[in-house]
C-alpha cells in the first residue's frame, strides 16, 4: 500500500539520485572548469596567463575532445574519418536547442 | 487533502515555479540589455523560492499539531528536498550551456559533416578554456589582473577536489590526476621560462 511517508521516502531518494547522477559525469570525466581552478590554485600568488594555462593543458593533454564518447553512444557516426550527428544525437541536440530558446538563449558556448 | 500529501505536491510544484521563475528573470533581464551568466540567475532564483516554499510550508504545518522536533524535521525534509532537486535542475540548464559534447554535436549539425582536425580547430583547447575563464571571472572564482589570472574564492576549487578526488577513487582519471600534482605543474613553470 502507498503511504504518504512512502511518497516522501520515494522523493528523498529520486532526489537524491538525481543529484548524484547528474554529478557523475564530472567525477568520470573530469571538469574543465575545476581543473583550470586547480591550474590557477598551484599558480598562487603569482598567477598565470592564458598562454601558460593552455600550454600546460595542452602539453599534458588534458582537455580532449570525447568524439569517441560520441560515437559509442551513437550520437556521432564516424564515416571513413568524417565525423557526422545520427538521428539520436540530433534529437539529443534538439531538445537542449529548444530548452535554450524558451529561455531566449542561443546555443550554448560549451 | 491532507497536509503531508500537499507538502509532496508543492515541492514538485516548487520545481515547475522554479523553471518558470528562471524563464521570466532571464528573458527580463536579457531585454534590459544587463549583463548576467545564466546559470547563476537560475542559483539566485533557487535561493530566492527558499522563502516562498519556507512560508507556504509553514502554513500547511502549523494546521497540523506536530511536536517542535517535527515540525523541524518537516521544514528541513521540504528544504533539502527542493535544494537538491534544484542542484539537478542547474546540471540539465548547465548541459546546453557549458557541455563540451553539446557543444560539439552543435559544430557538427551545422558543418553536415567534418574531420576531427576540423572540429578540433573550431572547439579546441584554447576555446574551452577562453569560455570557462570568463564564466569563472563571471561566477567570481577567479580575477585577472594585468593578464593574470589568480584565485579570487577558494569554494569552487574544493568542490572540484572533491569532485576528482571521487573520480580518482572510481579509478577514473588516473593520468589527469597524476598531471594535476602540484609539483608536475612547477616543474612544467620551470621548464617554459
Amino acid at each position: 500500500m502507498i503511504t504518504k511517508k512512502s511518497f516522501q521516502v520515494y522523493l528523498l531518494h529520486y532526489a537524491f539520485s538525481m543529484a548524484y547522477i547528474f554529478t557523475y559525469p564530472a567525477a568520470q570525466a573530469g571538469c574543465p572548469s575545476f581543473i583550470i581552478l586547480s591550474i590557477i590554485k598551484f599558480s598562487m600568488p603569482r598567477g598565470l596567463t592564458k598562454k601558460e594555462i593552455c600550454s600546460f593543458c595542452l602539453d599534458k593533454k588534458i582537455f580532449s575532445l570525447s568524439t569517441a564518447a560520441l560515437v559509442n553512444e551513437d550520437l556521432v557516426k564516424d564515416n571513413e574519418g568524417y565525423l557526422a550527428v545520427t538521428k539520436k544525437g540530433h534529437l539529443l541536440l534538439k531538445v537542449f536547442i529548444f530548452l535554450r530558446k524558451i529561455f531566449g538563449l542561443p546555443p550554448g558556448q560549451g | 487533502m491532507e497536509n503531508n500529501f500537499k507538502i509532496i505536491w508543492l515541492l514538485i510544484y516548487s520545481q515547475i515555479f522554479l523553471f518558470f521563475t528562471h524563464v521570466v528573470v532571464l528573458k527580463v533581464l536579457i531585454r534590459i540589455k544587463m549583463k548576467c551568466l545564466p546559470l547563476l540567475v537560475g542559483i539566485k532564483c533557487t535561493l530566492f523560492g527558499n522563502i516562498p516554499l519556507l512560508l507556504i510550508s509553514l502554513s500547511l504545518l502549523l494546521r497540523e499539531r506536530l511536536e517542535a522536533w517535527e515540525m523541524i524535521s518537516a521544514i528541513l525534509y521540504v528544504l533539502i528536498i527542493y535544494n537538491v532537486l534544484a542542484y539537478s535542475y542547474w546540471h540539465i540548464f548547465n548541459m546546453g550551456e557549458t557541455a563540451r559534447r553539446i557543444r560539439m554535436l552543435y559544430e557538427l549539425s551545422l558543418a553536415g559533416r567534418m574531420k576531427h582536425s576540423e572540429l578540433e580547430n573550431r572547439y579546441g583547447v584554447k576555446n574551452i578554456i577562453d569560455v570557462r575563464l570568463e564564466r569563472l571571472i563571471a561566477m567570481k572564482q577567479i580575477l585577472k589582473h594585468q593578464k593574470r589570472f589568480f584565485l579570487r574564492s577558494p569554494l569552487f576549487y574544493w568542490i572540484g577536489v572533491v569532485i576528482l578526488k571521487w573520480g580518482f577513487f572510481l579509478k577514473y582519471n588516473v593520468s589527469l590526476q597524476q598531471n594535476l600534482k602540484k609539483k608536475v605543474f612547477q616543474e612544467y613553470l620551470q621548464t617554459m621560462r
